[in-house]
Formats: structure tokens, C-alpha cells, sequence
């Protein structure tokens, strides 16, 4: 009778370890959910802002200045598509044009975001001029020269 | 708990390596276009080139990795010989990407991550050929 007791005292505690445990591992699991997602984000508007900063690049530079072209290349970044029809989605939830910053010089066109927070489940992360690119513009230089 | 700590390092550890390289790449492409236009086929032309090619990670613009978060420093840029009589430069970034969780199966703190980029200079006109 008493190792029969002993025995169901010690599930109890088996319960009470699980439980803990179980916290312990949904928590780790949710961090490495929320660091995972957030470069994978992260990679995402890289690559988005690179791809914005060649488009503004290869544009030819009296377009400069034009606010249609400063238009097509923030939607490229939020969107992946200079001209995108209504239905586009962002492709990081909260993005927008808002949050693009282009930088047209004589020599170079810089694409950063400006004021972004990406929103990984728990935390947010402020995206404050990063990611920054910048390409050389390489076409029609020796025209301008 | 061995096993989940080896998840978690696949997970940040592998993902913040891929995430650099993402940005180096970034980096050597608009690099390479910029030494690219520097080029004019004399010695001059290739310190200008390789100028160029660090200018770009650095002033208030300045592309960066890990995350935006570090200055770009080891920047390598060399120039190969093209059978095709272009001109060609070559620009490799590599940078040491942190190890947190994967410290503990191998002994380093830190992996090198590295981007390359060739550009090609035909004439007026650059472009990347790889």
C-alpha cells in the first residue's frame, strides 16, 4: 500500500515537470520562431531594396527628379512590381511607399527604409535607414559628363 | 535539450549567415559596377578602381552587414584577365558572421561569409558578367 502511494506522488510531480518543461519548450520554440522570421524579413527587403536602388540606377538621369519614376521604384520596393494593379500586397506585412527613402545623385541612386518596424509576433524591430543600398548608375555617364 | 539547441542553430545561426551573405552580395555587385567605371586600362585607373569599389561602404550611405548593423572592412578587389579583351574587376567582401548556438558542436565564434562579383568594362559601357 505505501510504495503504491509513493509511486502516484511521484506522477504528480512527473505532471508538474512536464508542464514546466512544456513551457520552457514553447517559449524557445516561439524565439526561435520570432529570430527565424525576422531574417528571413530581413533578407526579403534586402533583397527588395537592392532591387529598387539598380532599377532607380538604371533609369536614365534626366528621369532623376521625376516623381512618376520615384513612384515606379518605391513600388518595385514594396511590392516587387513598378506598376502594381490594386490587389498587390506588400511583401512584408506593413510596408509601405511611405517607407521607402530613394536618393537620386548624378552618379548613384541609394534605396533605404525609413521608419519600418518589422513585426515579429512578440517583438518589433525598428528599421531606421537600414537595409541601405547603393548602385552606381552606369548607364548614359558619359553623355552626362 | 542537445538537439534543440542544433534546431535553434540551424534556425539563427545558419539564417543570420545567409542574411549577411545576401548583403555582401548586394554590396560586391554595386562594388564591382562602381570600381568597373573607374577603369580606363592604366595603374592610375585601377587605384581609382579599387577606391571605388570601397566607397561604397562607406559615408552616410554606406551599405552594411549583419543586419545594417556593421561597417563593411574586408573588401578584396583583384583584376582578371579577360580573353575577350575587356576589362575586368573582381571585388570580394568577407566578413566573420557571429556563431551563437552552434558554439556548442565546433570550437569557432565566428564564420567567414563571403560575396564576389565580377564586373566588366566593354568600351563605355559596364556591366556584371557574374
Amino acid at each position: 500500500m505505501r510504495r503504491r502511494a509513493a509511486k502516484r506522488g511521484q506522477t504528480g510531480n512527473a505532471l508538474i515537470e512536464f508542464a514546466m518543461s512544456l513551457l520552457l519548450l514553447a517559449m524557445m520554440f516561439a524565439g526561435i520562431f520570432e529570430i527565424g522570421y525576422s531574417f528571413y524579413a530581413y533578407g526579403v527587403l534586402a533583397n527588395a531594396v537592392r532591387a529598387g536602388a539598380r532599377y532607380a540606377a538604371l533609369q536614365p538621369r534626366g528621369n532623376a527628379a521625376d516623381p512618376e519614376a520615384a513612384k515606379a521604384v518605391r513600388n518595385l520596393v514594396v511590392y516587387g512590381d513598378p506598376a502594381p494593379d490594386g490587389r498587390s500586397q506588400p511583401i512584408v506585412a506593413g510596408l509601405s511607399t511611405d517607407h521607402v527613402e530613394l536618393i537620386n545623385d548624378p552618379a548613384s541612386s541609394t534605396v533605404s527604409l525609413r521608419g519600418f518596424e518589422l513585426d515579429a509576433l512578440f517583438m518589433k524591430f525598428k528599421m531606421d535607414g537600414r537595409p541601405t543600398v547603393t548602385f552606381p548608375v552606369t548607364s548614359a555617364r558619359g553623355e552626362s559628363k | 535539450m542537445t538537439l534543440l539547441i542544433g534546431l535553434a542553430g540551424l534556425a539563427v545561426d545558419i539564417g543570420r549567415m545567409y542574411v549577411i551573405r545576401g548583403e555582401l552580395q548586394s554590396f560586391t555587385d554595386a562594388a564591382a559596377l562602381n570600381a568597373a567605371l573607374a577603369m580606363d586600362g592604366s595603374a592610375s585607373g585601377q587605384a581609382r578602381a579599387r577606391t571605388g569599389a570601397a566607397q561604397l561602404a562607406e559615408g552616410p550611405h554606406a551599405m552594411r552587414w549583419d543586419m545594417g548593423t556593421q561597417t563593411i572592412t574586408h573588401i578584396e578587389t583583384s583584376f582578371p584577365a579577360d580573353p575577350n579583351g575587356r576589362r575586368l574587376v573582381r571585388v570580394t567582401a568577407t566578413e566573420p558572421a557571429p556563431i551563437i548556438f552552434m558554439r556548442l558542436f565546433q570550437p569557432f565564434s565566428s564564420s567567414a561569409v563571403a560575396a564576389a562579383s565580377v564586373a566588366a568594362r566593354d568600351g563605355g559601357s559596364v556591366r556584371l558578367i557574374q
